[in-house]
């Protein structure tokens, strides 16, 4: 009876041993618990997939748009505008790297031609508000780290964070705070096409209540509704243009009345997403 | 306790929470089918026995959470395990007054558990977070996530009464002192 009212010799040796590996830095973890949990992981895949395919078919992603084939129209003109705004930001780029006159010949064009894959949501982090997503392709379909995830044509969803395993990659959403920080430029609604130069630059980070949140010059027009856009080298050349959201709020600073604080929700709400096109690069 | 039959339901909770579970979320929160069965655990098995499934449970989760820290994923084992085990912790140390097979009393000690859970996820998080080459895994205050996560635990409860109720029915299974002096 004695030996069952304790929690038993070895528990607090494991204990000592879980807290020292909870502090341990990351650099001592990330090369075997990335393999412990695929192969935790490798079961429940299927049954996983099975029950996501459950809940989407239960609780299915909001078509804001009338008909399917309408819809479908405007997914192709979305991915054809995001197609024309990341030309011109290349091209944009180009000019500024030529004004230079420095290095042309080690010039990154930035064309690098891309291969959409159509990836279903395998399943998310289990934790209380983890938002990763585990996407159904890896490094075998040619998926790499940074790899640009979207919907409809331009609507940016998120990244591949680490590297992905043969089958299975990891997507951060937009407004999970390993994003960091985005640099984009502020479109009018009324103008959607307006170029960059046309529009307020900004720097975004996820809030706690799931938008993304910046600061602008109190001087720059952005009014809610207008239409946010990826501007940010940090990202493969396959994001830049790509649709980030709506501006939903615009205040003054807190801290400082010359500037304005502006909310922009994310246009993609990863929670209820089954199926995405992720933008791999073609090896050369 | 009957190992198998812990380790059917923590697959299956586990599977469920990564999986199906954000059908029943609300206002952000999605319930932890994990943190049910931890409670479970805890209330019904010998203590030496919830002590370890509890911590095994969380370990599962801590490698179910995937992190990116300086841009890769991570898991770091351990934030949930200890919780987990500080929840089972004060479980132990509480049940003898509760009436142990009441859906209420299931809803309390999940509540409990992963709230306790919760605090200690933070605070293992928080200290990383000063590290070198270490982040904070949230956007907004410790204090923010904190109560983030202790709604996360209170819509853990809510789904504790059902998911106790069926588990109750697969009591006889798992081989409890209880389950084994009924017999």
């Amino acid at each position: 009876m004695r030996g069952t009212q304790g929690p038993g010799r070895w528990f607090p040796v494991v204990v000592i041993a879980t807290a020292a590996l909870s502090l341990a830095p990351t650099s001592m973890l990330r090369p075997w618990t990335g393999d412990l949990s695929a192969l935790l992981w490798l079961p429940m895949r299927p049954p996983a997939h099975l029950l996501t395919s459950l809940r989407h078919w239960l609780r299915p992603e909001r078509e804001e748009g009338g008909a399917r084939d309408a819809q479908l129209l405007l997914d192709e003109r979305d991915r054809f505008r995001a197609l024309w705004h990341a030309e011109r930001l290349r091209a944009e780029s180009l000019e500024q790297r030529l004004g230079q006159l420095e290095r042309a010949s080690r010039m990154d064009r930035g064309g690098v031609p891309v291969e959409p894959i159509m990836v279903s949501v395998v399943g998310r982090g289990a934790g209380a508000s983890e938002r990763f997503l585990s996407l159904s392709a890896g490094a075998r379909d040619g998926v790499r780290q940074g790899d640009p995830a979207v919907i409809g044509g331009d609507l940016l969803v998120g990244r591949v964070v680490g590297d992905p395993s043969e089958a299975n990659c990891w997507l951060a959403p937009l407004i999970d705070r390993s994003t960091g920080r985005l640099d984009v430029y502020v479109a009018p609604a009324d103008r959607p096409e307006a170029p960059p130069s046309e529009g307020v630059v900004a720097q975004l980070r996820p809030n706690d209540r799931g938008m993304l949140e910046g600061e602008i010059d109190s001087s720059g027009k952005v009014n809610e509704g207008d239409v946010v856009r990826l501007s940010d080298p940090t990202w493969k050349p396959a994001a830049q243009g790509m649709r980030v959201g709506t501006v939903r709020l615009v205040r003054k600073g807190d801290r400082n009345p010359l500037r304005s604080v502006i909310e922009v929700e994310c246009g993609a709400d990863p929670a209820r997403m089954r199926q995405m096109t992720l933008k791999v690069e073609v090896a050369r | 306790m009957s190992w198998p039959a812990f380790i059917l339901a923590a697959v299956a909770a586990l599977t469920l929470d990564a999986s199906f579970m954000p059908v029943f979320a609300f206002g952000g929160a999605t319930p932890s089918l994990v943190g049910c069965v931890a409670a479970f655990v805890a209330l019904h098995a010998e203590r030496r026995r919830a002590w370890w499934g509890c911590w095994l449970l969380g370990l599962l989760l801590d490698l179910s959470s995937p992190m990116a820290i300086g841009g890769s994923v991570t898991f770091v084992p351990g934030p949930f395990a200890l919780g987990f085990a500080l929840g089972a912790a004060l479980i132990l140390s509480l049940r003898a007054e509760v009436m142990r097979r009441s859906m209420v009393a299931a809803a309390v000690a999940t509540f409990a558990l992963l709230a306790m859970a919760s605090l200690a996820w933070t605070t293992i998080w928080a200290v990383r977070g000063w590290w070198p080459d270490g982040e904070w895994p949230w956007a907004g205050s410790a204090a923010a996530e904190l109560w983030r996560r202790v709604l996360w635990s209170g819509a853990s409860a809510v789904a504790a009464l059902p998911v106790s109720w069926l588990l109750g029915r697969t009591f006889d299974h798992w081989g409890f002192p209880a389950s084994r002096r009924r017999r």
